[in-house]
Order: structure tokens, then sequence, then C-alpha cells
């Protein structure tokens, strides 16, 4: 009992803590005292807005170009690993089946005996 | 009359004969569906008023949460009282029994919608009566099609454990194509300028759905229902 | 014809390593460059699993209307090998969506529809799963109801058009690119049968287990 109560308000303080925190500040560092050949563009540190409509990848700027590479090889990787894992679902599920057959022969052979 | 005929309407009036008399299945189908559309609008206000194009969509899922219901309530009725098993021993083609149960529920369904619309209409303050004939084909459509899908596999059902639950699951991927059409053409007669064309064609789409499904539904009521 | 089931085993294996060489060289796509060559494994993923619906349906309908149980059992093999292609399907379509239209997922019609035959024949396997006595009759009517869905779905992008490419894109695809293509559906397909055929086995052995069973009482 004591060690439920316990447990509840350290839980409650524990939320309380969480919340309480203010929103972490974005960190801006003003441009004059940045070590020189930092320069980073504007744009940087703000996300993109937001597209409205369906632009064609070639007038797209290039600093909002995912890389093609990872989605390329994450699609046939997931293709390869859903093959290989519905065929050793397959066997399991058969070897499943085999044993119980098995089992099932032994004893009708047993009571026959 | 053929008997084909004189069955279905044997089998619709026995229904309305019980309806009538308890009113039960109507009444908690219609309150359902009136909190079903307080739900939704509520998720769905944004700084006091609705989320355009709301009022299409909310109404049609009204229509098809409270139908999905109605479809259990009636048929648990006859499986309470094992009327579905004395029905399929009569000497009477089991499409028949068919016909008249899904009469039953778009009856049902229609009385809910015809409380629903002007709920909707005025909660949302949508312009549902500027075309009132083409809103009605679409209603009526949308209600054959979801009825007639559903009647089948409430049906098939009766006699499963898991009834409550399965029925919408297998529903409602079923229906999606009513609902999108029913959806998109009430929304576009509920446009700034009705788009009477759109909405014709997605009165096509449906009548097409329904044609299919009841064709398909007379077709394999029998075989699903024997055992 | 069982003794095709290695040989053909190792033909699929061969074509599905023979596969990436044959994609890579294809030509690259005018607007979308390298991530378009998740096509050649996403349409015939949808072909397969179209095929392996058109099976189900019709295995389902034979066991409805003929009464015969090892059509059921074919039918339960291809829901599960369309839910599996499926998968696949709705995986390497956003893969290929994210990059080249900026979003995951688009609610437009050709995908909605897709999503809906998925599932439809997830609730399928929750039927066989779940239905309780009698759930195969109730399974197969769902599998031929999911199956005449689908000319809705592929209309569904002649009517209602928008951002997913044509139907039409198929036939005309410049030079270089059917190769491969048809290559890859030719793989996916003999993947589908070889799946089918191997799950088929499983349902006859498990039959064979539940005779064994009633056997013994």
């Amino acid at each position: 009992m004591l060690m439920r109560v316990a447990a509840t308000i350290a839980s409650l303080l524990l939320a309380a803590a969480v919340f309480a925190q203010p929103a972490p500040q974005r960190q801006s560092i003003p441009s004059d005292k940045r070590p020189p050949g930092d320069q980073v563009p504007a744009s940087f540190g703000q996300p993109p807005a937001p597209q409205g409509e369906f632009i064609p990848l070639d007038k797209l700027p290039p600093a909002d170009q995912l890389p093609s590479a990872p989605l390329l090889v994450g699609a046939y990787a997931f293709v390869w690993i859903a093959v290989m894992f519905y065929l050793w679902t397959i066997w399991r599920r058969l070897n499943r089946v085999e044993a119980e057959m098995r089992l099932l022969e032994q004893k009708s052979a047993a009571g026959r005996r | 009359m053929t008997t084909f005929r004189r069955v279905a309407l044997l089998v619709l009036r026995k229904d309305v004969a019980i309806e009538v008399k308890s009113l039960e299945i109507i009444s908690t189908t219609l309150f359902f569906a009136v909190s079903c559309v307080l739900v939704f609008a509520f998720a769905l206000v944004r700084e006091g008023s609705i989320v355009a194009d709301a009022a299409a969509g909310i109404l049609w899922i009204a229509i098809a949460f409270s139908g999905t219901l109605a479809l259990g309530r009636t048929f648990e009725r006859e499986r309470y009282a094992e009327t579905l098993r004395a029905l399929l021993l009569a000497p009477a083609p089991r499409a028949a029994i068919y016909v008249g149960k899904l009469l039953g529920i778009v009856l049902l369904l229609t009385g809910a919608e015809l409380l629903l619309v002007p709920l909707v209409a005025l909660l949302f303050s949508a312009p549902f009566f500027a075309r009132p004939l083409l809103l009605a084909g679409l209603l009526l459509a949308g209600t054959i099609g979801f009825a007639a899908v559903g009647t089948l596999f409430a049906a098939m059902l009766v006699r499963s454990r898991t009834r409550d639950i399965m029925l919408p699951i297998l529903l409602y991927p079923i229906t999606v194509p009513v609902i999108i059409a029913g959806v998109r053409g009430t929304a576009a007669l509920l446009a700034d300028g009705p788009d009477d064309a759109a909405a014709v064609m997605w009165l096509g789409v449906l009548s097409m759905f329904d044609v299919v499904f009841i064709t398909l539904s007379l077709w394999t009521f029998e075989p699903l229902m024997t055992e | 014809m069982r003794k095709l089931f290695a040989p053909l085993t190792i033909v699929a294996a061969a074509m599905f390593a023979y596969a990436p060489i044959m994609i890579a060289g294809a030509p690259y796509e005018s607007t979308m460059g390298l991530v378009q060559k998740i096509f050649y494994f996403h349409v015939p993923s949808w072909f397969a699993m179209f095929t392996a619906v058109f099976v189900c349906g019709i295995e389902s309908g034979i066991y409805l209307f003929k009464g015969k149980a090892s059509a059921d059992r074919i039918a339960a093999a291809a829901g599960e090998i369309a839910v599996l292609f499926g998968c696949m399907g709705l995986v390497t379509g956003p893969l290929w969506g994210r990059k080249s239209w900026g979003v995951w997922w688009q609610w437009d019609a050709r995908l909605t529809m897709a999503l809906l035959v998925q599932l439809t024949f997830v609730a399928y396997l929750l039927v066989r799963k779940f239905g309780g006595p009698g759930s195969e009759k109730l399974a197969a009517a769902m599998a031929i109801f999911g199956m005449f869905n689908v000319p809705f779905v592929y209309m569904s992008v002649n009517i209602w058009r928008t951002i997913h490419p044509p139907t039409t894109v198929i036939p005309r695809l410049p030079s270089g690119m059917p190769g491969p293509f048809w290559f890859s559906v030719a793989a996916f397909l003999l993947l589908c049968v070889l799946l089918l055929v191997l799950r088929t086995e499983l349902e006859h052995r498990r039959a064979a287990l539940d005779a064994l069973y009633l056997e013994e009482e």
C-alpha cells in the first residue's frame, strides 16, 4: 500500500517536472560572433515553406531534394526481406504440422500394438 | 404476384410490423446517428466554425455507422428468436428472403436519413436543399449499396461468435467506394455553385456499384446460408 | 508437376538476382531520376497482388458454389499472398512518392482503392482466423466481393484524374525500360505462383492432419 502511494506521488512529481520545463530556446548565434569560414545560408535554421502543390523534381531547389539512394535501397530491401520472412513463416508452420503428424502416427501405432 | 415478390414483400411486412410495434431499432439508430453527428462536429470545429466540406462527410459517416449498428441489431433480433433458420427452412426462394430483408434495412436507414439530413443542414448551415432531387438520388443509391452488402454480411455473421466486431471489419473496406462516391457527390452539391455534372457522375458510380453488388449478393446468398 | 517446383525456385532466385543488373542498365527517367527505379519492383508487386486476388476470388467462388474443399485451401493461400504483395506495394509506393511527390501518402483514387483492396484481404485473413465455425464461407464471400471491387480500383484513376501516373504509362514506356520491367513482372509472377504452391501445400498438410485427428476419434 505504502509502495503504491509512493510510486504514485513519484510519478506525479516526475510528470510535473517534465511539463514545467520552459520550451527550449532556439540557439541562434548572431552572425558577427561566428568564426570566419563558418558562414551558413540564412535559411538554414528555418524549415522550408511547405509545398502547396506538385512541383516536378528538376524545378525544386537542390536543398529541398531528398537523396534517392536510401529510398531505393530501402524499397528493394523491404521486398526481399518480406519474401524471406514469409518463407520462414511457411517453413515454421510446415514443421509444426509435420511434428504433430509424427506424434499422431506414433500414438496410433502405439495404440494398435 | 410471383412467389419471389410475394415472399420478399412478406418478409418486409413482417419486419415493418415488428418494428412499428416497438420502434426500438429506429429510435436507437436515430439517436446514435445524432450523437455521431455531434461528436464529429465537435472534433472538426475550428475557431467556432466547421471545416469546409465537412457537412457531407459527417452525414455519410453517420449513415455508415448507424447503418452498421442497425444491421447488427436487426439480425440479432432474428438470431434471438431463431427466426432466420425458420425463414431458411421455409419453401421460399432464398434470394427473396434476402431482398425482403434488404428492403427493410433500406426503409429503416431512409427513415433515419429523413431526420439526419435536415439536422446536418441546420447544424452546419449546409445548403442541402439546393438540389433536393439529386441529393435524394445520391442518398438512396448510397443507402441501397451499403445495405446490399451489409445485409448479406450481417446474415452470414449471425452464427458467428465474433459477429459484433466482424461486421464493421468486413463491411467498411467493401463499402468505402459507396462512401467516397456519396461524400464527393454530396460535397459537389454543397459547393458554392452546385456542380451538377460531378454529382451526376458520382450518382452513376453509385448506381453501378449497386447493380454489381446486388447481383453478387443475390447470387451468393443461397450458398452462403446453407450449412 | 511437383518435380518442377525445385528448378522453378532456382529460376526465380536467379531472376531476382539478375533483375537489379537489368534495372541498373535501364535508362533514367527524365523527371524523377534514380528513385524512379523503384517502379521496377513496385508495379510488378501490384501485378502479383492482383493475380493473387483473382486466384483467391475465383477459388472462393468455386468453393462456395461447387463445395470443393481443395478450392478453399488454394483460396486461403492466395489470400495470404495477396496481403504479402500488397504490403510490398504499399511500402515501395510511399518510398517512391516521398521523393517524387514530396509526401508519403496522398488520398488520391488509385492509392485509396489499392489500400482498400489490401484492407479487404486483411479482413479476409482475420475472418478465417477469428470467424468461428463456418468462417470459410464467410471469407469466401469476402474474397469474391473484394475481387469485384478491383475494377472499381482500376477505373478510379481514369474517372478521377489524379497525381498518380495513369494506367497508360506502361504501354508507352521509353525504350530501354520495357525489358527490365517485363522481366521483373515475370520474376514477380513466378514468385507469386511458387509461394502459392508452397502455401497451398501447407494447407493440404493441415487438412490431412485434421483428417487424421478425426480418424483417431
